[in-house]
């Protein structure tokens, strides 16, 4: 009896023991079933897709396009400067060019660029060797080709990200378990570029156009998307940069080679408006960022960063950051303010027939009783991004509004073909003349044959262009770079700041204009942009009727308001003091930290400098 | 395969034998008597010889049993502590026994050394043990408590003053630089990790701290870091005692930062906003603060003392463990409950624990023996704390610290001048203790049972089953005023974290001791052994709940949060993991003549943990000793004084496997965060994402060989005992998550690399001073060196520098090859610039000086927020050779390490009379500690209306008695003359030599006074034998020169390459407390 029990329990505990240890080498692998494996996640198409989405959430959240990538990197140029008094190590030390290597604001998206290239280097390597890709059936093939040329996209536009930004950056091409070292030097970004443009060539002949794919609209690269940003890459690897051996900004002298690429994939873009023309509506392009609700038929839009989620990593603060501010009281809810116009970019644009200004800069604020009220000259904000554009209103407390990034449009293609066509030429050829035409055309809607006259030197087009782009991208983080690219943005910093001066003493072209404006709260339409600006309740001074007379009347230059207005600052916002100044001061100045040939590039965070010591900091830092 | 062929033989030879007895009896009854004392002895086991036949004494004494009635039978009486007795029963029917105690026998140490046991004089390792006794003074939560400074060579750190805070335990210094150096835990045969916070101290019989390498060997790749084999205690044969234990206290903080009063702060604001700023900024100080000549009303408003309001509460603490043990000699069991309530000081913070063990020991017959070990542990820790592994912007130590100390709005919300919570990076510190809570829920229930049978006389097999689980369950609250519900449009978030662990054990060891005559002696163990650990874990985020909703109600209605339009919550997250192991290890001990001692051991491992290939691992070690004492000539001596003279040596080789799984291959995981995008209009779509780790297909075991020479000595009739080991620890394939460079991709990569050293001396010294009937006096005393160095890093790496994370982007530790770990790594402050550091000149018109820096004296701008320096900022040394005089990284040094030169204890232990006392002193020498709170609370940062610590009211001043800024030379000097400290910083924080302090402390960490109430008196209850009362304090008194809370805080954990930083501790607290024991 008791020999029975004692037996059965060792029976037990033996079968117990078989069974855990039953194979030794088997029980010594755990496959989880949370993660999977490179041999399971590329062969198959799903899974591989999963892998690309991967990588395009580099692109967005706080650090990525969503906000430091989008708002702060491009600033200041002469269209939008940051808001706010400069501090070394925040958003306004960028702004200003005085940024320390310890600035926050840098080492994030530096890292999450980065995070993006290993991403896209894991697929690069697994898809082609994976049986789908080799031997798949031909729709897998398809598929399977399609995610290999999106990996390469993302990759080049990130690295594209980080040599704008940063220069000779360390460049990866394999992922980084399989690189020689991981202690990476500085990469010639001539050859990088020159890799990546390789890159892009073989990803466009892989992908079809947005036609072919409708489900990834623009959020996702077509070959479209891949030609734009071909040609863009192209013509920053052809234009000027700062050289890091010789410290000034160069050109190679085979810059011509890449503007030919440029005016090619422009050409072929051009040549396919079924897939993507001008939106005949320039403020349609941007409310279409906004909500899922889209007005862009004509696919002007060819790719955007898209963003949604509420959270920092898959969504934007677009319009809560920047964009027309709103006053968290009003019925709206918070938003905007985080980045203010340059007050001469105002006058720019044509008094009254560009449509282009009022989309752009936002000359007036929500107030808390919802209304609109001008804002003072220094106070403007950029506005092609707005909180009332959004599904989002003052019931919400999210900082996040689900609003997408533009990162290429077609009226960029227009002006790219025709820099390229007048760089090759020697001169502008019809056709270039006509695509600057054409974005003219659009932003002087209803005054179509009032656009300015059209230069047909080779040096007159060319400031043609540098104008006209100054006004039809102002805002989408474009400006800094193409300033940087024409080894224009010394001359043009200090031309924007004698405008300034010229502003603040009422001279030149700035002769006549108000000391102050006189501004009452008036309904907030919700209408287009430009009748929203028409329809501010101003005080009206002698010779000035409408809105838009009274931004270039005299006024009653007395600091003390009309009963019933608020005095707003418009000359007199501008100062030179040495600290507070709007010119050159130390905390508000514009670009006050700016040294050509140094500052044209950021200093590379201090931390990525500590973990890798192989990394030369950026000269002048 | 070959471990189950082992198995399944064993089994079958087990299995194969076994006998019945029976026979005729009578009844012998007889009593049981203490020789001295005449008390009769209760639980004495009775055996009839050459049978299994046993009955014990019953409280009285007496006994009955039955014996055979035909043959000679004679009877055995056994006691633990007692001489055995023997009486020939012949014609007797009552047989009464007069039991002699035994001196020697009470004396003999057994020394758990893993998978068996040693006397303590056949021991040949390097073992620390703790007893039950020694424990049993100490009114403590939990034994790593009880612990501190009571074993050489072993350090136990608390490292904040939280409740339930971690306790950092090391052995001989902690030779691995991965995660952590936490020892192995061993209970009753089964792993278990953080053991010493789970047991109850009174449960403890005996811990022994396997610290050479050569002992710990036998736990092969998990042995590197010390093993703490743990037993527990077991009913004893006899009467049932039910005992209970009870004591109450509370905790105070023990001292403040001292920090500006509401004048100071105003004053200091006033230079703020009046220094090189916009008249916009001045104007906005009148707003908040009003004119200058306002500001004398501050003199009468009332100082708030946050850090009093967040950390000066009383917390009452309580706690009863009640105890039920006995048994038969055949069945024993243990049972005991422990309730623990313990108060944080902190608002909204606390700790509740409530423990259930059982053990049950049962011989089912002479050769098969049974235990079952039931343990249940219930915690919950409430309260976020005050560090956080993030950097300074999660810091909530600061509000208590750095907020305007007067009343600014309420407490419950909103701020005169922030009411946003955006200017001055600060919450109302009461607001932020309300607004944040934590709820942190433990269940582990830890089960082992074995089977002993004994196969033949010298040869016995044992089958240990042990499944421990484990569940955690996380609840976070983020109130509208948090960071967190800021971030979501000022509503409310939480977070529920669960996980859980199961993991499942098996060993099946054979012991096997031959009779190789007189002279030898043979102990041969062979052993294999399974480890399986799963994990499963579910995490979600849910914000946007209605502002106004209380903790309890979001965490049971999740419901009620509410996404705006076009938002959505987070995707809840799940994970599974897991690790196994198997093991097959032997070992053989040998001793000749109890003179001669060697130890042989040997573990092959095998883990999951990394590819295939690199899973297998051998570990052998060797360990001789020597009793020069039992030699002839020794004895011959006839050393009356010297009782036991033992030389030991060892050598031998463990690992460190303690890393995550899956780090040799690259694995994707899903996630709709970190890897998801809007593929189209109003969706995210999840993507899989590789690790932030960078995979190391190579990767393997951290190995640590070790040799260990040792000396016990034993005097004055084992009196005086006293332990000496020096050690030699070098440990090779060092296993290193390193931080990679960002621009990989991915953040760390986990590495073998690089060599480190250990090298110490440790005594142990323990004096039965007194011990008369009266008077007894006991003292232990320890006492450890340690030095630790790099030997080598990364191939062609001498040197690199390594941030703390306190701060963004400051390297402020050094790690180089020849050096220890946990080097600061810093400027050497020089006091602030004067007027003489500077050419001058005034303006003719304003009458204003301005000052430029004289090209030759170090310019530290880059510490000063990029700005150029002016008098009264903050200068520190130039060090490099370069010719610029811009102070940059090459002008940075050492500043010091956080290691002692020395530690240990001291414990006293008085008995008079009916009275005792213990007094425990424990003490540190030669640490520095970097006091990353002196540099936030000193300096400006980028923000302010924060406040300072007051020393920084000897800083220099720019302004004068009437508010006037003061930019002449020689006034400035004037007003300067006393300054002793620079102008708050602005810009990023910087470490200099002024935050590296001296670490060195002597700590009395407990006083207990007791009073055992007369037996005579109790005897009239009736029911109750023993009553102690006693009152104690913990952390009575600490002398150190450290400015900070407490100098043994170390915030920054996760990488233990930057320890001693004291940044955002929580304080500790003193605790005082009283206590009864009862025992019935």
């Amino acid at each position: 009896m008791k020999t029975k029990f004692i037996q059965s329990v060792l029976m037990a505990a033996a079968v117990g023991a078989l069974s855990i240890t039953s194979s030794c080498k088997k029980f010594l692998v755990v496959d989880s079933p949370s993660v999977s494996v490179p041999s399971t996640v590329f062969e198959s198409t799903s899974n591989t897709n999963s892998a690309v989405i991967g990588i395009y959430n580099r692109l967005i959240g706080d650090n990525g396009y969503g906000n430091r990538i989008s708002c702060l990197y491009p600033l200041t140029a002469d269209d939008f400067k940051t808001s706010g008094n400069y501090s070394s190590s925040d958003r306004r030390g960028i702004s200003m060019y005085g940024a320390s290597s310890d600035n926050s604001d840098l080492y994030n998206p530096f890292v999450q660029l980065y995070s993006g290239i290993d991403r896209a280097n894991l697929c690069i390597k697994y898809i082609p060797i994976s049986k789908l890709y080799t031997s798949g059936a031909a729709s897998e093939q398809a598929l399977m080709q399609r995610y290999y040329a999106e990996a390469l996209a993302l990759r080049a536009q990130f690295l594209y990200e980080l040599i704008r930004n940063w220069g000779d950056v360390p460049a990866y091409f394999v992922p980084a378990s399989d690189a020689e070292t991981l202690f990476n030097t500085n990469a010639n970004r001539d050859e990088t570029y020159d890799r990546i443009l390789a890159d892009l060539k073989i990803a466009e002949d892989l992908l079809p156009w947005r036609s072919g794919i409708t489900e990834y609209g623009s959020f996702r690269f077509t070959k479209g998307a891949v030609k734009g940003l071909r040609a863009r890459i192209a013509l920053a690897r052809g234009g000027y940069s700062l050289r890091t051996n010789t410290h000034t900004m160069e050109r190679r002298s085979d810059y011509a080679t890449y503007y030919k690429i440029a005016f090619d994939e422009c050409l072929d873009l051009m040549g396919h408006r079924s897939e993507h023309t001008l939106n005949p509506v320039y403020e349609n392009i941007f409310k279409t960022l906004h909500t899922a609700a889209r007005y862009d038929d004509a696919h002007e839009l060819i790719f955007e960063v898209a963003a949604f989620g509420s959270n920092s990593n898959t969504d934007s603060k677009l319009g809560y950051y920047n964009g027309v501010r709103f006053n968290s009281a009003s019925s709206f809810g918070q938003g905007g303010g985080g980045m203010n116009a340059i007050p001469t970019y105002f006058y720019e644009f044509d008094k009254n027939k560009d449509c282009r200004r009022d989309v752009t800069i936002g000359a007036f604020e929500i107030t808390a009783n919802s209304k609109k009220i001008l804002n003072a000259a220094n106070n403007q904000t950029d506005a092609k991004f707005r909180k009332s554009w959004t599904a989002f209103n003052g019931t919400s407390s999210s900082q996040s509004f689900g609003v997408n990034w533009p990162v290429l449009r077609f009226a960029d293609v227009l002006l790219m073909y025709a820099e390229a066509d007048n760089e090759l030429n020697n001169g502008p050829s019809a056709k270039a003349i006509s695509a600057l035409q054409e974005v003219q055309k659009r932003a002087y809607i209803g005054y179509e044959d009032q656009i300015p006259a059209t230069p047909a030197d080779k040096a007159g087009f060319f400031n043609a262009l540098v104008k006209e782009r100054l006004l039809e991208f102002g805002g989408e983080g474009i400006r800094k770079y193409d300033l940087i690219r024409w080894n224009l943005i010394a001359s043009k910093f200090e031309e924007t700041r004698t405008k300034l001066r010229q502003f603040m003493n009422g001279e030149g072209a700035y002769a006549n204009l108000p000391l102050y404006i006189y501004a009452k709260e008036s309904t907030f339409n919700q209408t287009a942009t430009v009748p929203e600006v028409a329809s501010m309740d101003l005080y009206g001074v002698t010779g000035a009727t409408t809105v838009n007379d009274i931004f270039y009347a005299p006024g009653l230059g007395a600091s003390s308001a009309p009963s019933g207005y608020t005095v707003k600052n418009w000359r007199k916002s501008i100062t030179d003091d040495p600290i507070s100044g709007g010119i050159s001061g130390s905390l508000s100045g514009f670009a006050t930290y700016f040294e050509a040939n140094k500052k044209e590039l950021f200093p590379y965070p201090k931390s990525a400098l500590n973990e890798n010591p192989k990394i030369v900091q950026n000269y002048g830092y | 395969m070959n471990c189950m062929k082992k198995t399944l033989l064993l089994l079958v030879l087990m299995t194969s034998l076994f006998g019945v007895l029976r026979a005729q009896t009578r009844q012998i009854t007889g009593v049981v008597t203490d020789k001295t004392t005449n008390d009769p002895i209760p639980g004495v086991s009775i055996t009839v010889k050459g049978t299994t036949t046993v009955v014990s004494s019953d409280n009285k004494g007496n006994y009955k049993i039955n014996v055979p009635s035909s043959g000679n039978p004679v009877l055995i009486a056994r006691y633990i502590g007692y001489k055995t007795h023997e009486a020939i029963v012949g014609s007797q029917n009552k047989i009464n026994f007069n039991l002699q105690e035994d001196v020697a026998a009470l004396n003999e140490v057994v020394v758990n050394i893993g998978y068996g046991t040693v006397r303590k004089e056949a021991l040949t390792g390097s073992v620390s043990s703790v007893r039950a006794k020694d424990l049993a003074d100490f009114p403590v939560g939990t034994v790593a408590e009880a612990l501190a400074g009571k074993l050489a060579g072993v350090s136990v750190t608390t490292t904040e003053g939280s409740p339930g805070a971690d306790i950092q335990i090391k052995v001989r210094g902690g030779a691995s630089l991965t995660q952590d150096n936490s020892p192995l835990y061993i209970v009753d045969g089964i792993q278990v990790d953080n053991a010493l916070s789970i047991l109850s101290p009174n449960e403890i019989e005996n811990i022994d701290v396997l610290k050479d390498v050569a002992s710990t060997s036998i736990y092969g790749s998990r042995g590197a870091n010390g093993v703490f084999v743990i037993t527990t205690k077991k009913g004893k044969a006899g009467r049932t005692i039910v005992s209970f234990d009870t004591y109450a206290g509370y905790r105070q903080i023990v001292n403040k930062l001292d920090v500006m009063n509401p004048y100071e702060f105003v004053k200091y604001q006033y230079e703020l906003y009046n220094n090189n700023t916009s008249d916009e900024v001045k104007n906005t100080f009148i707003k908040n603060y009003g004119t200058f000549a306002d500001l004398d009303i501050y003199k009468n408003i009332p100082k708030v003392d946050w850090q009093d309001k967040v950390f000066g509460n009383k917390a009452w603490t309580n706690s009863q463990i009640l105890n039920l043990s006995g048994g038969t000699d055949k069945t024993s069991f243990n049972f005991s409950l422990n309730n623990m309530l313990e108060d944080g000081i902190m608002l909204n913070s606390g700790y509740r624990r409530t423990f259930a063990s059982f053990r049950f020991d049962h011989k089912i017959s002479d050769k098969l023996r049974a235990n079952v070990n039931v343990r249940y542990s219930r915690q919950r820790i409430d309260g976020i704390g005050t560090s956080s592994t993030g950097s300074q912007g999660t810091n909530r130590l600061r509000n208590a610290v750095r907020y305007q100390p007067y009343m600014g709005g309420n407490d419950s919300g909103g701020d005169l001048f922030d009411a946003d919570y955006q200017t001055t990076g600060l919450t109302n510190p009461i607001t932020q203790a309300n607004t944040e809570l934590k709820y942190d829920y433990r269940n582990d229930m830890i089960t082992s049972a074995f089977l002993e049978y004994q196969i033949l006389k010298n040869l016995s097999f044992r089958s240990t089953v042990g499944m421990t689980f484990i569940d955690r369950k996380t609840n976070t609250f983020n109130g509208a005023l948090s960071y967190i519900g800021r971030t979501n449009g000022g509503l409310p978030a939480i977070q529920l974290d669960n996980g859980n662990v199961i993991t499942l054990l098996n060993t099946n060891l054979i012991t096997y001791k031959p009779d190789l005559g007189k002279d030898h002696t043979l102990d041969v163990v062979l052993g294999e052994e399974i480890n399986k650990f799963d994990t499963k874990s579910n995490s979600s985020t849910i914000k946007w709940f209605p502002s106004t909703i209380t903790a309890n109600e979001a965490f049971g209605s999740i419901q009620k949060a509410e996404p705006p339009t076009g938002s959505v919550q987070d995707k809840p997250t799940s994970s599974y993991g897991g690790t196994r192991q198997l093991s097959f290890f032997g070992r053989l001990n040998y001793a000749y003549k109890g003179k001669y001692l060697a130890t042989l051991n040997f573990r092959r491992d095998g883990s999951s943990l990394f590819a295939v290939g690199n899973q297998w691992g051998n570990f052998p070690s060797a360990q001789v000793a020597w009793r020069l004492s039992e030699e002839d000539f020794f004895k011959n001596q006839d050393l009356k004084w010297v009782d036991n003279v033992k030389l030991r040596f060892s050598y031998g080789a463990a690992g460190n496997n303690r890393i995550n799984s899956d780090l040799y291959r690259i694995v994707y995981s899903a996630s709709s965060t970190s890897g998801g995008y809007a593929a189209s209009d109003a969706s995210v779509t999840t993507g899989l994402i590789p690790p932030t780790t960078l995979e190391n297909p190579s990767v393997t075991w951290e190995t640590n060989i070790s040799n260990n020479l040792g000396l016990d000595l034993e005097l004055l009739k084992h009196k005086l005992s006293l332990s000496v080991d020096l050690y030699d620890n070098r440990t090779k394939n060092l296993l290193l998550n390193a931080n990679i460079p960002p621009t990989t991709g991915r953040q760390t990569q986990q590495q073998n690399v690089g060599k480190t050293q250990n090298k110490g001396l440790e005594i142990q010294l323990n004096y039965a001073a007194v011990n008369t009937s009266k008077f007894k006096y006991n003292t232990s005393f320890n006492l450890s060196f340690n030095k630790n160095k790099i030997l080598a890093l990364q191939s062609g790496v001498g040197s690199y520098t390594v941030q703390s994370g306190w701060v963004n982007s400051l390297a402020d530790f050094k790690v180089e090859v020849g050096k220890p770990v946990g080097q600061y790594y810093g400027f050497v402050s020089d006091g602030f610039y004067t007027v003489n550091d500077f050419t001058y000149t005034q303006n003719a018109t304003t009458g204003v000086y301005t000052y430029t820096l004289k090209s030759d004296v170090p310019n530290s701008t880059a510490l000063i927020g990029n700005r150029a320096p002016q008098p009264g900022d903050m200068k520190v040394k130039k060090l490099s050779s370069s010719s610029s005089m811009l102070i940059g990284d090459d002008d940075k040094t050492v500043l010091g390490n956080s290691q002692p030169k020395f530690a240990g204890g001291f414990n006293n232990q008085f008995a008079y009379k009916n009275f005792d006392l213990t007094v425990f002193v424990n003490f540190s020498y030669g640490s520095k500690v970097y006091n990353a709170n002196k540099i936030e609370f000193s300096s400006q940062y980028n923000v302010k209306d924060n406040n300072l610590l007051s020393i920084m009211n000897g800083r220099w001043q720019n302004f004068d008695a009437n508010g006037v800024k003061v930019t002449d030379p020689a006034l400035l000097t004037s007003m300067n003359a006393n300054a002793q400290y620079w102008t708050p910083t602005p810009g990023n924080y910087a470490l200099t030599s002024f935050a590296i302090e001296n670490g060195s402390f002597l700590r009395i960490s407990n006083v207990t006074l007791g009073y055992t109430i007369p037996q005579k008196l109790i005897k009239r209850t009736g029911v109750i034998s023993r009553l102690r009362v006693y009152a104690t304090v913990n952390n009575l008194y600490t002398i150190t020169g450290y400015s900070g809370y407490d100098p043994e805080a170390n915030t920054r954990r996760s990488n233990p390459l930057t320890p001693g930083i004291d940044y955002a501790a929580y304080p500790r607290s003193r605790f005082i407390l009283a206590g009864l024991s009862l025992v019935f």
